[in-house]
């Protein structure tokens, strides 16, 4: 069997593995060694691993991963997020479906300080979903906000997302992190106005809550002071040159804990369940990052990146059509496959294709952001529904997965009005 | 009977995946490269070497392991990412001031040739190369040995040995952080060959280059292949090899010099400013160096090894 | 029964190890970042952040598995019947079992082989031969969580 055809055996066993409810990360793990082990010798196969795992484990722009997570731990734990949502709440929940739109809202803001949009996710799952449930919003439009959501967190910065993209095509994690801001803004807009309309047509959606006086608003404002300091120290300390955008992540969780403790909201208990609930989705996310490196150091001695970025390169069509087979392709496998290990897995194949067409890397580094967190919602695989359904159990995963869909339109509508108009991304950027 | 036997064998192709650590538009990728196909072609296509740049088959810091178990059959990585591996080794990095990057590859050779290093006896050294000197690219104004000290420079592993010897503070980070870190003023300065200023666009970000020949370092790199696989090539592709490895050390190093003149015009046409620094300061910045030799020899002696021999050789080739 | 008792502690204290490895993580670069405000540097700063980072991950990994907190598609084994799902569990648990059985030993080897090599970080010159020691051994601890998830299916081995 020729290298290429071992290849294209072991994605087949990658799909069935995965099929049959192996944890993503073990399916890539168990299909690369079995490949590289057919391809090369199985001693190699196995230092490879290795290797691999060492090397992800230890390296240090991955750091920023846990300190993100743990900051989130620490803001939803300290109720630092919850008061987020709740001025949110004060200033739209007389809105018809005006809690969802906090929620957006809150997603947003919480986005500005997490790297993370699981934890994004998770984070208002806890928060926003009780509330929107005690005010009689439907099941579907509260999970399927939440979940939605959490999408919002790998846009706006910082986002893991958008690191491991700059590393992986060596493009500026800082004009990244510029260019994602609008777009975030954009796609929360969109959210609230489908929101809106939907809850004008169906009153049983989402109710209208009371509506607060201008008084109280004001008052309210107090619940973002320490998400705006958080957002200030993050992003200041860094365009100040203080610290490096690896070294911020440590420096916000640091300010997490500080503002935390300076409220008194913290405690031993507290801590402990902080660390654990970390260690439980970092460590979930490296070894996810190990085994899409692993799977892919078996693709590429099978060469198949090669023979279709070759193919991509030599098809005969204008440059347009290639990016939209581009896309098209992120959309379908996003449909199986996490966001992050997508993105480990293609864009090496892709990457050179897109700069050799001449697209912009960091309008691609968007659009493929913005293409992958529709994945996170779109079944088998959407992470960000399984993080919902795993904090509020009793409401079942079709229901989560329906919710959703308008989001999905939403995104998909997006990522046409930002491949149509890239300056919505590069404006930011350019002004740097 | 013999002869069909020597037939079969003529006709017996050599697939051989090689790792290098540069992304393929890195001028050394490109020669490694021309390396590959002037073996392809002298063994009349015998020996099919398949690049693999970029570390796409195993990370830099991987790839001496990767050669040894064999993830891959030839590797080009840097001595100084597996510290402590290449014990005596380290001595060829040192700030013994290289003049130039063919002056500092060819003497790596040699030496290696010479004290053929038990470090280096599970993989075949195909050959040896390194970089021109490093400088010091910074976007504070340096006139003088003294303006060094109390700086924030980028430095790993030795070079960060040479900016504590300077009295400096030494900041490690990847080279891919180096541009935002310089541009936010996280450092104030970078240890490197002129290249890294044009191949990591840094030299937009600094304001002065500070010729530091004098205490020039390097970072030596090998090019080893996976010793089973190398035994198991018949004798006359082993000696082609053997002939156009010999061939690439003058035109690896070349191609240091010539990445080193791009970085040089890139910085210049960039209108940054060129600091010689004064005899005096010169003599104060070698003197400076003697604890990081020191530290060296003390090293090697400890486990054995003639570093102290080691480091005269080299200083007296390069003289 | 006493067994995985005394694995399910040593798996929590790992766990939190692992935490306070983030928390060191933090600290490290807390105190880097405001020395160098006045021109002091940690030479060892970057190396550390790594070395945290290996034990952040690796330590939680057993954790994580005994939790069942990884990411799987369950889709479709929610589609099969209670007979194909206990086959599919086998087949998953078996086939780790020989994968993390595999991976225990090999990284046990790269250890030694390490500490046989001297090799060390490329800043603080700490020997890097006890990070593979530290991943075969949970390595090991994951075999012993999918030894319990085979003879109990069904059932956590630690509740998240
Ligand atoms: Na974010
Ligand atoms: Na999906």
């Amino acid at each position: 069997m020729s290298p290429v055809q071992i290849g294209v055996i072991g994605s087949l066993v990658l799909f069935g593995l995965l099929f049959t409810s192996m944890p993503v990360a073990f399916a890539m793990i168990a299909s690369g060694v079995l490949g590289f082990a057919l391809i090369v010798t199985p001693q190699a196969a196995f230092s490879m691993v290795i290797a691999e795992l060492y090397e992800t484990f230890s390296a240090y722009n991955l750091s920023v991963i846990p300190l993100f997570v743990m900051m989130g731990q620490v803001a939803f734990h300290a109720g630092i997020s919850k008061r987020l949502f709740y001025t949110a709440y004060i200033w739209m929940g007389h809105l018809k479906g005006g809690l969802a739109m906090a929620t957006v809202g809150a997603c947003a803001g919480f986005g500005a300080i997490c790297g993370s949009g699981p934890a994004t996710a998770a984070t208002m799952a806890s928060v926003a979903l009780p509330e929107m449930k005690r005010y009689g919003y439907a099941d579907s439009l509260a999970a399927g906000t939440v979940a939605a959501g959490g999408s919002l967190g790998m846009l706006i910065p910082p986002s893991v997302v958008f690191i491991v993209y700059a590393l992986m095509t060596e493009q500026s994690i800082g004009d990244l992190f510029l260019a994602g801001i609008v777009p975030g803004v954009l796609i929360a807009s969109m959210f609230c106005i489908n929101i809106y309309i939907r809850c004008s047509r169906d009153k049983s959606l989402g109710p209208a809550g009371p509506k607060h006086s201008w008084k109280e608003k004001f008052i309210s404002l107090n619940g973002v002071i320490e998400t705006v300091l958080l957002f200030l120290l993050v992003m200041g300390g860094m365009f100040l040159g203080l610290f490096t955008p690896i070294e911020a992540a440590a420096i916000g969780t640091a300010g997490s804990f500080v503002i935390a403790g300076a409220q008194k909201e913290l405690n031993f208990v507290k801590l402990k369940k902080i660390l654990l609930e970390t260690v439980r989705t970092s460590s979930m996310i490296f070894f996810i990052v190990a085994g899409a490196t692993i799977f892919g150091r078996f693709l590429a001695v099978s060469r198949i990146p090669f023979v279709v970025a070759q193919a991509f390169i030599t098809l005969p069509l204008p440059g347009e059509i290639t990016m939209f087979l581009i896309i098209f392709f992120f959309l379908v496998a996003g449909c199986f496959i996490d966001a992050l290990a997508l993105m480990l897995l293609t864009i090496p194949i892709f990457f050179p294709v897109v700069q050799e067409l001449g697209f912009d890397p960091v309008w691609f580094g968007v659009i493929v952001v913005v293409i992958t967190q529709m994945g996170v919602i779109t079944p088998p695989v959407g992470v960000n529904v399984y993080v919902v359904s795993g904090i509020e159990r009793d409401i079942p995963l079709p229901v989560i997965f329906r919710g959703a869909m308008p989001f999905l339109g939403m995104l998909v509508l997006a990522a046409v009005i930002l491949i149509l108009i890239p300056q919505i991304c590069l404006f930011l950027p350019g002004l740097f | 009977d013999d002869s069909s036997v020597s037939k079969a064998e003529k006709k017996e192709i050599y697939r051989l995946n090689y790792a290098v650590f540069f992304p393929a538009s890195h001028l050394q990728a490109q020669t490694a490269e021309a390396w590959a196909e002037e073996v392809g072609k002298r063994t009349d296509g015998q020996v099919q070497i398949t690049l693999f740049h970029g570390g796409t088959l195993t990370k830099a810091a991987q790839t001496y392991e990767a050669v040894v178990s064999g993830v891959a059959d030839i590797g080009m990585s840097v001595f100084a990412y597996t510290r402590g591996r290449f014990p005596l080794l380290e001595g060829l990095d040192l700030p013994v001031g290289y003049p130039d990057g063919v002056t500092a590859t060819r003497i790596a050779n040699e030496l290696v040739q010479k004290y053929k290093p038990e470090e280096l006896s599970d993989v075949h050294v195909l050959y040896i190369h390194a970089h021109g000197p490093g400088i010091l690219a910074s976007r504070k104004e340096i006139r003088s040995f003294g303006d060094i000290t109390s700086m924030k420079i980028r430095a790993t592993g030795l070079s960060a040995k040479i900016v504590s010897a300077l009295d400096g503070t030494p900041i490690s980070m990847s080279q891919g952080d180096t541009y935002e870190s310089l541009q936010k003023g996280v450092v104030d300065a970078t240890f490197c060959p002129v290249e890294t200023l044009k191949g990591w666009k840094q030299g937009e970000v600094i304001d002065y280059v500070v010729d530091s020949k004098s205490i020039g370092y390097t970072t030596t790199m090998f090019v080893v292949m996976n010793k089973a696989k190398w035994e198991a090539l018949p004798e006359n592709l082993q000696s082609i090899m053997t002939d156009v490895s010999e061939e690439w050390i003058f035109k690896q190093g070349e191609a240091w010099d010539e990445s080193d003149r791009q970085g040089e015009a890139f910085v210049k046409d960039l209108g940054k400013t060129f600091v010689s620094l004064n005899d005096d300061d010169n003599k104060a910045l070698v003197e400076a160096m003697a604890p990081v030799y020191a530290e060296y020899e003390a090293a090697t002696a400890e486990k054995g090894l003639p570093g102290e021999a080691f480091l005269n050789d080299l200083q007296d080739m390069l003289k | 029964m006493r067994f995985f008792t005394f694995i399910r502690r040593l798996i929590i204290v790992f766990a939190y190890a692992a935490g306070i490895s983030i928390l060191l993580m933090m600290g490290i670069t807390v105190l880097d970042v405001v020395l160098r405000l006045f021109n002091i540097g940690i030479t060892g700063a970057y190396d550390l952040v790594r070395a945290f980072g290996v034990v952040s991950v690796a330590c939680a990994l057993p954790y994580v598995t005994a939790a069942k907190g990884h990411i799987a598609i369950e889709f479709f084994y929610h589609k099969c019947g209670k007979r194909g799902r206990l086959i599919l569990d086998f087949i998953f648990r078996i086939s780790a079992l020989v994968i993390f059985g595999s991976l225990t030993y090999y990284t046990f080897g790269h250890g030694l082989s390490l500490y046989q090599s001297g090799e060390v970080f490329p800043n603080l010159g700490m020997p890097v031969f006890w990070i593979p020691f530290v991943i075969s051994l949970n390595c090991l601890l994951m075999m012993v969580v999918f030894v319990y998830h085979l003879i109990h299916p069904g059932k956590e081995f630690i509740k998240p």
